[in-house]
């Protein structure tokens, strides 16, 4: 595009650095439905959204515009939608049908199980083993912690798999999937002293010019 | 300078060396109580020996592996279960040695008993890549608590418990399943033998020790059928005996008073003496001790306590048997064998004391080499050659462990300091002691 702008193109390149507010941002509102995740309000100056970003990009790679970090979002390796869905996930099957289970341990037998495996009673729970009650946490029993399983394969673990889901495409990753996914950066943008010349002058001259 | 050679060697020869094999059955025929001491002495402790070495020089067959019939080409799950406290890098070894068992079938379960050092980082690399799930106890909770806790997670048909501190060979699992197809079998016990003998002296004699104490013992207790622990460092059981008992005990060690409850349940145990399993044992007087002092407690309180009613006859004949000769050989025991010098002093002359330490130092070692050597060819893995020079100094080994059972034993019996930080304090409290 350097050196080779159309008339056209640069008709549209002003009417966005018109568009940015003076002494302030132009920041992205969050739009699940849209291409990108985030809208610039372009539609209500006419603009189409996508074209709208194309130009912003432009104008920051050429110094007009600067670009201000809002946030990273992840996207489908696959397709590059942001509609991508994050579960834990089951370490054997990758199954998102996972149940949190509460442990406990009574500590005069020694029996570690899930909290199912108490029977309820009034004064507390009662140990299978030793059929004595569990009364007070810390006293007479405790908690080894909050592990998960799962309802497919009815594997038990206490660290998940974060699985993803692509909602626009479908494609699912489980194992390493987090180290899979691609990014993409949305920004906030504001006008440069080349940019604000450029709009006093209502002219976009070539950088290289 | 050739004479006074000449007149040492002739002396040794002639009087200490001679005299040394001599002195005893000499003694022996002038009193007749310390006749029967030397007669019970050697029926309790070298006679099983002898027989086992009769027994595998007859029918070496009896001493392998069963054949397969229900497990041959269908490998079982087996849920390897390993519960550790800050076991650093042998954890790594431990898994990775699991890892390269020619059997395959398998998933390991590691329970970090709230280590403070980088344990469960180190364990948890191996999540991703093969089937092996690490749980971080959320507080510390003592070995036999961190073992129910993996025992949750376990799906297999059979459960490994494996010390962190040990590691299992690529054949060790094939060596032990085939006992299994008896279906009264709950648990098998491999081979123990020490990984780490050129450490220092002590780690030397552990090598020793181990090969005639847990292998070449645990060996003839299993032709007996009686052997009492199936050890924490690496044993297989079967899921359903070890869900029959409830998982581990808490406050005893978690090893022999699993194997009482599993003999009182009338399981079946056994040992393989083609599985083998290395160990890690301790390098300096100080942990070894420890060690031992820990071990005497637990023994105390499991056999004199606890499981004193195998004494009833009430749980069968071999099972009381067993409990009357684990009384004599590791109550009485430490204390005859200082009695002993005691008694002789009484009953002879003095000068014959250091004939009779002389003599009785001369058998044992010269028959505990021979121990040594038979083991070796028994168990293609005991002491190498170059070890056997420690032979002559075992007995500075023992005397600390002599030590460390006769003052344990009797503190515990009197019950003092009754509380080892093996199991957490606030457990401590919860626990019913015997
Ligand atoms: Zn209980
Ligand atoms: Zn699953
Ligand atoms: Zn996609």
């Amino acid at each position: 595009m350097v050196g080779g702008t159309t008339i056209v193109e640069t008709e549209l390149l002003l009417r966005v650095l018109a568009f940015i507010p003076k002494d302030a941002h132009l920041s992205p509102a969050w739009e699940a439905r849209s291409r990108l995740g985030a809208v610039y309000g372009g539609e209500r100056a006419g603009f189409d959204e996508d074209r709208l970003h194309e130009a912003l990009e432009t104008l920051a790679n050429r110094g007009f515009l600067e670009r201000i970090f809002v946030e990273r979002l992840t996207t489908c390796p696959t397709c590059e939608s942001h509609a991508i869905n994050v579960h834990e996930a089951c370490v054997t099957c990758g199954s998102s049908n996972l149940k949190r289970i509460v442990t406990y341990f009574h500590f005069r037998c020694g029996f570690v199980g899930p909290e199912g495996a108490f029977a309820k009673d009034p004064g507390g729970l009662r140990c299978p083993k030793c059929k004595g009650l569990l009364v007070d946490l810390g006293t007479d029993h405790d908690s080894p912690g909050v592990m998960f399983e799962c309802a497919k394969c009815a594997a038990m673990f206490q660290n998940p798999e974060i699985g993803v889901r692509c909602l626009s495409c479908g494609a699912a990753f489980t194992a390493g999937a987090v180290d899979e996914l691609h990014h993409r950066d949305v920004f906030s943008y504001r006008l440069t002293s080349r940019g604000d010349a450029a709009l006093a002058r209502g002219a976009i001259e070539n950088e290289f010019a | 300078m050739t004479e006074l050679v000449h007149r040492v060697i002739v002396t040794l020869d002639s009087y200490y060396v001679w005299s040394m094999f001599a002195a005893l059955p000499r003694l022996m025929s002038s009193s007749s109580l310390l006749f029967w001491l030397i007669v019970y002495i050697f029926v309790r402790f070298q006679f099983p020996n002898l027989a086992l070495y009769a027994g595998y020089f007859l029918g070496r067959r009896w001493f392998e592996p069963p054949p397969y019939k229900r497990y041959a080409g269908n490998q079982p799950l087996i849920s390897f279960l390993i519960a550790g406290r800050n076991p650093g890098t042998s954890i790594v070894t431990c898994i990775e040695s699991i890892l390269r068992s020619n059997y395959r079938n398998i998933e390991i379960i590691f329970a970090d008993d709230k280590s403070t050092d980088n344990s469960i980082e180190l364990a948890r690399q191996f999540e991703r890549k093969a089937n092996v799930r690490v749980i971080g106890n959320a507080n510390h909770s003592g070995k036999a608590a961190n073992l129910n806790l993996a025992f949750m997670f376990a799906r297999g048909e059979f459960v490994f418990i494996l010390d962190a501190d040990s590691e299992i060979l690529p054949d060790t699992v094939d060596n032990m399943l085939p006992y299994f197809e008896d279906p009264t079998v709950a648990g098998v016990s491999p081979s123990i033998f020490v990984r780490n003998p050129s450490d220092s002296f002590l780690t030397r004699c552990q090598q020793m020790e181990y090969v005639m104490s847990y292998v070449m013992a645990q060996l003839w207790r299993d032709r007996l059928g009686i052997i009492v622990t199936l050890s924490g460092m690496g044993t297989l059981f079967r899921m359903t005996a070890l869900r029959h008992i409830g998982g581990w005990d808490m406050g005893l060690g978690d090893d022999a008073d699993s194997t009482i409850r599993l003999r009182k349940a009338r399981w079946k145990l056994r040992t393989s003496l083609r599985a083998h399993l290395l160990t890690e044992v301790p390098v300096t007087l100080k942990h070894l001790t420890s060690q031992r002092a820990r071990w005497t407690r637990n023994m105390i309180k499991q056999r004199v306590r606890k499981h004193r009613d195998l004494g009833s006859f009430r749980f069968g004949l071999v099972n009381g048997l067993m409990w009357y000769d684990q009384m004599l050989n590791r109550v009485i025991h430490p204390y005859l064998f200082v009695g002993l010098p005691i008694l002789a002093l009484v009953l002879f002359r003095t000068t014959d004391i250091p004939v009779l330490f002389v003599s009785l130092y001369g058998y044992t070692t010269f028959f505990f080499a021979l121990d040594l050597l038979i083991a070796r060819d028994m168990t293609r893995r005991g002491p190498s050659l170059g070890n056997f020079w420690v032979i002559p100094f075992y007995s500075l080994f023992r005397i600390p462990i002599l030590c460390v059972r006769l003052t344990q034993i009797l503190r515990e019996l009197l019950m003092i300091d009754p509380w080892h930080p093996y199991v957490p304090r606030r457990i401590w409290d919860a626990i019913p002691h015997h």
